[in-house]
C-alpha cells in the first residue's frame, strides 16, 4: 500500500467496493447484499464504519504518511553521516489515533536498526518528526537508506498492528567540491610590463548541488508499501515461533466449528459480526434472541444438560478474534479459562496456537474443551476449526 | 674382564645421575646397562646419546668418554629405569548426592622410551628422581579436575563396579598426565580406582542384613504359626449357646456378668473337653498300637513253638499229593460234564427240529382254514358294505341337492344386493368421469390458447423482427406480447438518456412486467401510470446511486422485503445476496 492511498471516503478504500460499506451500516448483517461478500469489520467499526481490506487493514483507521521533512540533505561527503528529518503523520479521516510503536533504519544491505522515538500517540490529522542518523558513509556513489516502521491501531483491549516500508536513496560524493583557481593578470598586455594580478578562485558544482537545492524547498512524501514479509519475520504480525512460524491467521479465515449441538454454533464462515469477534458463552445465539455468536453448555454422556455445571460458565466466556495475524482470546468470564498449561485470568489475552485446547471450566477441565486447529498454506492461514471436546 | 652392571642405588627411584668420579673407576672395567634400563649421556648439562641394553668395554665407553672426560667438560651418565612402576594414593570426593567417599586410585607410570631424556624436567635437584616424587607432583593436578569432577557425576550407590565411571576417570587421568607431564617424557598406562565402602553402602548392607534377620524371624514366626494353626484344626471346640435365650431373661447386671461368666466357663469347659478327647484318641492309639504290636508277637511266639518238633517237609508233600489228587478229580469231573452237556444239546436239537416241522405243518393247515374264513367274512362284509355305501350315497346327494339350493337362494340375495350397489358406483363414476372430461376439455382449450397466443406471437415476432430495435426483441423474447413490447420500448426510450441507459431499463421493465404477467397494452399503460412512477424515478436518474443501490427496483414498494430460503432472514427484496448467510436470492 502507498502511504498516500485513498482513504474511505476516495471511492474503494482497502478494495472494498462502496456497496459492503452501505450494507455493514445494517446490523447484524454478515454479508453485502449487493455483491455477496463477507462483511470484515473494522474492530473498531462503531468508531470508525471501516472494513477490513484484502490488506488485512481497516483504511480508516491506520492511514499513515511519511515525508522527508524540508530542507533534509539527501547527499554527503563520503565519510560523513546524514540526518534524515522525517515526519509522521496520520491521515485518518476520523479521530482514530494511531500509534508509532518501533522505527527501524536500515542502511544497504545491513542489519535493521531499531530507533529510539520519544512519542507514540498520532492523534488523526496530527503529525510528529523523527530523526534519523546514517552511520559514516564510506562508500561513494548512491546508496540505499530503508526506514520501517510499526503502526497500530488501538480499540478497547484489542490492537492491529501493521509495518510500513519506504526507501531512500543518498548520493554519497567524493570529498571536497572541485576548485579552480583562476589567475587573471590585468594589464599584462600593456607594454609596462606591470599590472594586477587577481586571483578567482571557479567552485565546479555538479548536478547533485543543484538537485539539491531544489528539492529542499518543502517536505516530500515518501512512498509506503506493507511490509507483510518484514511482519511475519519480525512478530509484527502472525506467529514468530512455534509450528505456524512465518504464518498469519487472514482476517477472512474460515471458522468452521465441530461437536456442536444443532443450532449452538454459527456455520462455517469468516467472523463477520458487528463487533468482528466470536462471543462465546453460556448465553443463547443471536439466532435464538441471544448474545453468544457459540453457546457453550455443559452436556453430560447422555447428551444432557449438566446444569450445574453450565452455570459455571459465564453468559459471555470466551472471545475468540483475530489480532495482528493471531488468533486470539480473551477470557471475559469470571474464573476464566485455561490453554493447556497457560493460564488465562479474566480479561487476560491469550494467543492461540494449532492444538490448544481450550478448558473452559479450569476447575473441571474436562468438563467442556474447545481444541483449536488451523492450516497454513504459502503462509497464510485460511482455515481455522474449533473442536468441542466432548462434543454434543 | 669383569663386567659391572649399572643400576640404581634405591629401588624407589626412577632415574639417577651417576657422575663423572664414578666412572673414572670404571675406565678398566666392563660395565652394562641393563636391558630395562637406558643410560643418557650428558655432557655440559646437554644430552647426547642414549643405550638401551648396552654392553661397555673400557675401551669403547672410554673411547667416546676420551674427549669428554679429562677435559673441561662435565660428563654425566643418567640412568632410568624404564619399567613401568605402580604409584597408589588415598583421595576423598564428594558424590552427587553429597556423601564423602574415599578411593585409592592406582596409576600405571612408565619413563617414555622415545623421551627419556626429558625426564630430567621432573627432578628437583638434578640428583635423582623417585616415584614418589612423581606421584606427588601428579596428585594436585587430578584431585578436582578428575576424582571430584567425575564422582561428582554419580551418586554413593552408583559408584561401586561401575566400569564407565573408571573409564571416565581413566581417560581424564590420562588428559591431565599428558597435559602436565606429557612432554616431560611421562607415559601413563593405566588407571583405577578402588572404593572404600561409603556410608550410603553401609547403610544399605545393614539394611541388607536387617532384612535377612527379619525374614529369618519371619520364617519362624510363619513355622510357629503353622504349628499353632496345626494344633488349632485338630482341637475341636463345640460352643453351645443359649445366649438369645439368656438375653432375653437377662434382668440386670448381674445377670449379664453372669452370662458372660457362663460363657467363658462353657468355652473353658469346652476346650477342655476338646483337650481331653484329643488325649484319649492319642491314647486309644497307643493302646492300638501296642495290642497290634502284642498280637504280632503272639502270632510269631505261636508259630515258632508249632514249627518246633514238626517236619515241615513231609507235610509239605503230603499237601502236595493231597493237591494233586484234587486237581485230576477237578479234571475228570469237567470231562464227565462236558460230554454229558454234549449229548443233552444233541437229543435238545433232535427234539427242537421235530417239534418245528410239527408246528410248521400245523400251521400251513390253520392258515388255509383261517383263509377261507376270512373270504366268506369279507364276502359278507362286502355285500354289507354295499348296501350302506347305497344309503349314504343317496343321503350325500340329498344333502348336496338341499345344500345347491340354499346357494341359489343366497347368490340370488347377493346378486340382488350387488346389483343394487353397482347401481350407485356406476353413477359416482359416471359423474367423476363427466367432470374429468369437462376438466380436460378445459384444460385443451387453455393449452390451445397459449399455443394459439404463441403462435400468434411467434408470427407477429416474424412480421415485425425485420423492423425491431433491440428494446422490443429483448421484449419480446422476454415472452412478452409485441403490443406490451411497444409499450415498453416507448417508456424506456422516453426514460432513457442514452441507448445504453435505455436498454437497461428496458430490462427492468421486461422484468417487472414479466413478473406481474402484463399479457396486453392496457395492462401496461396501467402499470405505468401507478406502480412504475418508481421505474420513471429511477430511469430520470439512472446510475445516480440512492434507491437503486440500495436495492430498491422499478415498481418496488421500498420496503418490500423478501426471506432468504437458506436462513429465513428477511432481505431487502432488490437484495441480490442475503446479508444473513450470504446465499444468492436472485441472478
Amino acid at each position: 500500500m502507498a502511504g498516500g492511498s485513498s482513504g474511505p471516503g476516495g471511492g474503494n478504500p482497502g478494495g472494498v467496493s462502496s456497496c459492503c460499506y452501505q450494507h455493514a451500516v445494517s446490523k447484524g448483517a454478515g454479508f453485502c447484499g449487493e455483491c455477496g461478500k463477507p462483511l470484515l469489520r473494522c474492530m473498531a467499526f462503531s468508531e470508525c464504519g471501516g472494513l477490513i481490506g484484502e490488506d488485512g487493514r481497516c483504511a480508516v483507521c491506520v492511514s499513515p504518511k511519511l515525508f522527508l521533512d524540508k530542507g533534509a540533505a539527501l547527499d554527503v561527503k563520503a565519510g560523513g553521516a546524514l540526518v534524515l528529518p522525517l515526519i509522521f503523520s496520520n491521515a485518518s479521516p476520523i479521530s482514530r489515533p494511531l500509534f508509532i510503536t518501533h522505527v527501524w533504519v536500515r542502511e544497504g544491505d545491513g542489519e535493521r536498526k531499531a530507533q529510539d522515538v520519544a512519542w507514540e500517540r498520532l492523534d488523526a490529522g496530527a503529525s510528529n518528526p523523527v530523526w534519523v542518523q546514517t552511520s559514516a558513509l564510506e562508500r561513494t556513489g548512491r546508496q540505499r537508506v530503508e526506514v520501517s516502521f510499526a503502526a497500530a491501531t488501538r480499540y478497547r483491549w484489542r490492537e492491529e498492528q501493521f509495518a510500513f516500508v519506504s526507501n531512500l536513496e543518498l548520493e554519497v560524493e567524493q570529498g571536497g567540491s572541485l576548485v579552480i583557481n583562476q589567475t587573471i593578470n590585468t594589464g599584462a598586455s600593456s607594454g609596462s610590463g606591470g599590472g594586477d594580478t587577481v586571483y578567482a578562485p571557479i567552485r565546479l558544482e555538479d548536478a547533485l548541488d543543484q538537485r539539491k537545492s531544489a528539492a529542499s524547498e518543502q517536505a516530500a512524501p515518501l512512498a509506503l508499501v506493507r511490509g507483510e514479509r518484514f511482519e511475519r519475520a519480525s512478530g509484527v504480525r502472525g506467529y514468530a515461533a512455534g509450528p505456524l512460524a512465518g504464518a498469519a491467521v487472514a482476517r477472512s479465515a474460515r471458522f468452521t466449528w465441530k461437536g456442536f449441538g444443532p443450532g449452538e454454533a454459527p456455520g462455517p464462515g469468516a467472523i463477520t459480526t458487528d463487533d468482528s469477534l466470536f462471543s462465546l458463552g453460556r448465553a443463547k445465539t443471536k439466532a435464538d434472541g441471544g448474545d453468544s455468536d457459540v453457546r457453550l453448555l455443559v452436556r453430560d454422556a447422555k447428551g444432557a444438560v449438566d446444569e450445574a455445571l453450565s452455570r459455571a460458565i459465564s453468559r459471555r466466556h470466551i472471545d475468540l478474534f483475530i489480532q495482528s495475524g493471531k488468533l486470539c482470546l480473551h477470557a471475559a468470564g469470571e474464573a476464566g479459562v485455561t490453554i493447556g498449561e497457560r493460564r488465562a485470568p479474566r480479561d487476560g489475552i491469550e494467543t492461540l496456537e494449532d492444538g490448544d485446547v481450550i478448558s473452559v471450566l479450569p476447575k473441571y477441565p474436562e468438563a467442556l474443551g474447545l481444541q483449536v486447529r488451523m492450516r497454513a498454506h504459502h503462509g497464510s492461514i485460511e482455515d481455522v476449526t474449533i473442536i468441542r471436546v466432548p462434543a454434543a | 674382564m669383569k663386567t659391572q652392571t649399572l643400576s640404581l642405588s634405591d629401588p624407589r627411584l626412577l632415574a639417577e645421575f651417576i657422575r663423572q668420579e664414578d666412572f673414572k673407576a670404571f675406565f678398566e672395567k666392563r660395565f652394562e646397562v641393563p636391558p630395562d634400563h637406558m643410560g643418557l649421556l650428558m655432557r655440559n648439562g646437554q644430552f647426547v646419546d642414549a643405550f638401551q641394553g648396552a654392553h661397555f668395554t673400557v675401551g669403547g665407553l672410554f673411547n667416546q668418554l676420551k674427549g669428554l672426560i679429562g677435559g673441561s667438560s662435565a660428563v654425566s651418565l643418567l640412568l632410568a629405569d624404564l619399567k613401568t612402576f605402580q604409584t597408589w594414593y588415598d583421595f576423598n570426593a564428594i558424590t552427587k548426592d553429597k556423601v564423602d567417599i574415599r578411593g585409592t586410585v592406582t596409576l600405571e607410570l612408565q619413563i617414555n622410551p622415545e623421551r627419556p631424556q626429558n625426564i630430567i624436567g621432573m627432578m628437583a635437584a638434578r640428583k635423582s628422581l623417585s616415584k614418589d616424587d612423581v606421584s606427588a607432583r601428579l596428585r594436585p593436578h587430578l584431585a578436582d579436575r578428575v576424582y571430584e569432577a567425575a564422582v561428582s557425576r554419580v551418586g554413593a550407590d552408583e559408584v561401586r563396579g561401575n566400569k564407565g565411571l573408571q573409564d571416565m576417570i581413566q581417560a581424564d587421568v590420562m588428559k591431565e598426565v599428558e597435559r602436565v607431564a606429557g612432554d616431560l617424557g611421562l607415559l601413563i598406562r593405566s588407571v583405577s580406582v578402588e572404593w572404600a565402602v561409603n556410608e550410603v553402602e553401609k547403610k544399605e548392607i545393614q539394611r541388607a542384613s536387617a532384612l535377612r534377620e527379619a525374614e529369618a524371624i519371619e520364617f519362624e514366626f510363619e513355622t510357629l504359626k503353622r504349628s499353632m494353626e496345626r494344633e488349632h484344626e485338630s482341637t475341636e471346640i463345640r460352643i453351645s449357646s443359649k445366649l438369645d435365650v439368656d438375653k432375653m431373661n437377662l434382668q440386670s447386671e448381674a445377670d449379664l456378668e453372669r452370662l458372660v461368666l457362663d460363657q467363658e466357663i462353657t468355652f473353658l469347659d469346652a476346650r477342655e473337653t476338646s483337650k481331653r478327647v484329643q488325649e484319649m484318641k492319642i491314647l486309644q492309639h497307643e493302646i492300638d498300637m501296642l495290642k497290634s504290636e502284642r498280637l504280632a508277637k503272639f502270632d510269631g511266639e505261636l508259630q515258632s513253638a508249632i514249627h518246633q518238633g514238626v517236619d515241615l517237609k513231609v507235610i509239605d508233600e503230603r499237601r502236595r499229593v493231597v493237591e494233586r489228587g484234587t486237581g485230576e478229580l477237578d479234571m475228570e469231573h469237567r470231562l464227565r460234564l462236558r460230554a454229558l452237556e454234549r449229548d443233552y444239546d444233541a437229543e435238545t436239537r433232535g427234539l427242537v427240529r421235530g417239534e418245528l416241522t410239527q408246528n410248521r405243518r400245523e400251521d400251513r393247515d390253520y392258515d388255509h382254514d383261517t383263509r377261507d374264513r376270512n373270504l366268506d367274512i369279507q364276502g359278507k362284509e362286502r355285500d354289507f358294505g354295499f348296501e350302506g355305501r347305497k344309503k349314504e350315497v343317496d343321503v350325500k346327494e340329498k344333502e348336496q341337492l338341499s345344500a345347491l339350493e340354499i346357494q341359489v337362494r343366497n347368490d340370488k340375495a347377493a346378486l340382488d344386493k350387488l346389483k343394487g350397489l353397482a347401481g350407485l358406483e356406476n353413477d359416482t363414476e359416471r359423474e367423476r368421469l363427466e367432470r374429468r372430461i369437462k376438466e380436460g376439455e378445459v384444460k385443451h382449450k387453455q393449452t390451445m390458447d397459449t399455443q394459439r397466443l404463441d403462435a400468434q406471437r411467434e408470427v407477429d415476432r416474424m412480421q415485425l423482427g425485420a423492423k425491431m430495435t433491440p428494446e422490443q426483441i429483448l421484449a419480446i423474447n422476454a415472452g412478452l406480447s409485441p403490443a406490451v413490447a411497444n409499450i415498453l420500448v416507448e417508456q424506456a426510450k422516453a426514460g432513457g438518456a442514452n441507448s445504453a441507459q435505455s436498454m437497461q431499463l428496458m430490462r427492468e421493465m421486461v422484468e417487472q412486467a414479466n413478473r406481474a404477467k402484463v399479457q396486453s397494452e392496457e395492462q401496461a399503460r396501467a402499470m405505468f401510470n401507478t406502480g412504475m412512477q418508481g421505474a420513471v424515478g429511477v430511469a430520470a436518474g439512472a446510475g445516480a446511486g440512492g434507491m437503486a443501490g440500495m436495492g430498491m427496483g422499478i415498481g418496488m414498494d421500498p420496503n418490500a422485503i423478501v426471506e432468504c430460503p437458506k436462513c429465513g432472514r428477511p432481505n431487502a427484496a432488490k437484495a441480490r445476496f442475503c446479508v444473513g448467510c450470504g446465499d444468492q436470492l436472485r441472478q
